[in-house]
């Protein structure tokens, strides 16, 4: 065999077919044609779901939280990035670099213990005497907001996105289309506006689309920081597949085939694009 | 002013890692004090007398990861060149971002059936194997930018010259691919050792690697090894980030 040939068959078992092999069961499942209770084809479940309003609050809340914090996120970068230009910050590069090494587990830790009620701001606030007891602190975990959850999103991304501008700042020499612009008249506004922002936008707008993509699927940061009700789409999956009432099954894997479907969508868009 | 903005990301971006530091010595702190009333070694003594299985945990986590690391890199590396000169390349490129841009635990879920079938759930092999199928596609995804028509032209010099398939990628592939090889070496790492969704899944909570136990210490609000677990757990990506500083920061 061809060693080409070879390696096409290591990825369509390798890659291919787990991720077909899942989503076929998935569907299967949903459609009532497998499981031990299962009792021949029928839209039940799916009927079930789409009439459920957890489900869509869920979807709402994860494109919601996931949309405001990759739009901070990239705002705070976009802002740093062009702060940053004319700037050596190749020997402080190293502190946003920092923020990708803490795992999701522990940046839920770590937000837990600077916004909860007895964290680190709360204590600040008491001993400047803005508050009077733990209880008067507001929650800014396991909100009805999700501002933990958001807070925590952005505090992970807006580095990802600030390296990233700054080196597409560099890789597509924005700064001899600004010169070019500024001869023409243009005000160092306009410069921002209209000249570096959208070339950046641009280039790294699969960035976004993918990084939006990982924040609307995000597990460990909405399990310990965000509400029992709504919660976002991956921890309502898991706690429908968690559940003793093997009768939730069907409905789970079809909430994971409504999850995927967005994930397919827009990566889809994303490459047709490009 | 920018040295304001510095000084004020550098403590934002420091403080976490101050804090589970000084948190892991801690014994007294609590409301409203701002600083523990007590630093203490009494908390790593125990782990490593009476709690062993963090340490257990912590080896468990290293060789999940760094196996996983090794298998992706090597299969990544392979495979991504047939793929990268194929016509079909940006409909595999899109395919390989489908495992890695779903969610964890969701894939984790959907696969368990088939994990459970070949009794694969509640080992090390299958946490492995489930961390493969999703850092895999990622190596390919870093793999398929690299090969070019430069490196192309290089390989078929060798061949011409009465090369070996051996001796290509040992002078001339290797070589020229070590700071991608590093570079995706070092990102499955990180994929494999920060996961928490597939290893808890299909880990079935019997593999105990140090995520999952960090997860049962926020759960207990055993702060102190929570804070003892973060350290352990932040310390490998900086080592290899310290170690591999020059190159990833290029990148």
């Amino acid at each position: 065999m061809k060693s080409s040939t070879l390696n096409l068959v290591i990825f369509i078992c390798l890659v291919i077919l787990p991720l077909a092999s899942g989503l076929v069961f998935a569907i299967l499942y949903s459609f009532g044609l497998f499981g031990a209770l299962s009792l021949g084809f029928t839209f039940e479940y799916w009927y079930k779901l789409l009439y459920d309003q957890t489900v869509w609050s869920s979807l709402l809340l994860s494109l919601t939280v996931a949309l405001v914090s990759i739009c901070i996120a990239v705002f705070i970068a976009l802002m740093l990035s062009l702060y940053y230009r004319d700037y050596k910050i190749s020997r402080s590069k190293i502190i946003f670099y920092l923020p990708l090494i803490l795992p999701p587990i522990i940046l839920s830790f770590w937000t837990f213990s600077f916004l909860g009620n007895s964290g680190i701001v709360s204590r600040i606030c008491f001993n400047l005497g803005l508050i009077s007891d733990i209880d008067s602190f507001p929650s800014l975990i396991n909100d009805s907001y999700y501002l933990g959850v958001i807070l925590s999103m952005i505090f992970s991304t807006f580095p990802v996105f600030t390296l990233l501008f700054l080196s597409f700042y560099e890789s597509e020499n924005i700064k001899s289309y600004e010169r070019l612009a500024f001869t023409l008249g243009g005000t160092a506004s306009q410069l921002k506006r209209k000249v570096a922002i959208p070339i950046l936008l641009h280039r790294a707008r699969p960035n976004i689309i993918l990084y939006f993509i990982f924040l609307f699927g995000a597990f460990e940061l909405p399990l310990i920081l965000g509400r029992q009700s709504p919660r976002m789409i991956s921890v309502l999956i898991h706690s429908k597949f968690n559940k003793f009432n093997i009768y939730e099954l069907p409905e789970a894997y079809a909430l994971s085939l409504i999850y995927a479907s967005v994930v397919v969508f827009t990566i889809i868009l994303l490459f047709n694009k490009k | 002013m920018k040295r304001a903005l510095n000084l004020f990301l550098t403590i934002i971006f420091i403080l976490p890692f101050v804090f589970f530091l000084v948190l892991s010595f801690a014994s007294e702190y609590y409301y409203p004090e701002m600083f523990p009333a007590n630093l203490t070694i009494s908390h790593f003594v125990q782990m490593i007398q009476t709690d062993s299985s963090i340490l257990e945990c912590l080896f468990t986590s290293l060789i999940i990861s760094l196996s996983t690391a090794c298998l992706s890199t090597l299969f990544g590396f392979i495979v991504s060149k047939s793929l990268a000169y194929h016509s079909k390349k940006k409909l595999f490129q899109m395919i390989c971002y489908l495992p890695f841009a779903f969610s964890p635990v969701i894939f984790a879920y959907c696969l368990n059936y088939f994990f459970n079938s070949f009794d694969l759930s509640g080992n090390a092999f299958g946490i492995i194997l489930a961390q493969f199928i999703v850092t895999f596609p990622f190596a390919l995804i870093l793999f398929m930018n690299h090969w070019s028509v430069n490196l192309k032209a290089s390989e078929q010099l060798v061949y011409t010259l009465g090369g070996s398939v051996w001796q290509t990628y040992k002078l001339i592939l290797i070589p020229m691919s070590k700071s991608i090889i590093i570079i995706c070496f070092f990102q499955t790492f990180l994929i494999s050792w920060f996961d928490y969704g597939l290893t808890s899944v299909i880990g079935l909570s019997k593999v105990q690697t140090l995520t999952i136990r960090m997860y049962q210490y926020i759960n207990e609000s055993n702060i102190y090894f929570a804070a003892l677990g973060s350290c352990l757990l932040i310390f490998p990506p900086i080592i290899l980030l310290w170690m591999n500083k020059n190159m990833v920061f290029k990148t």
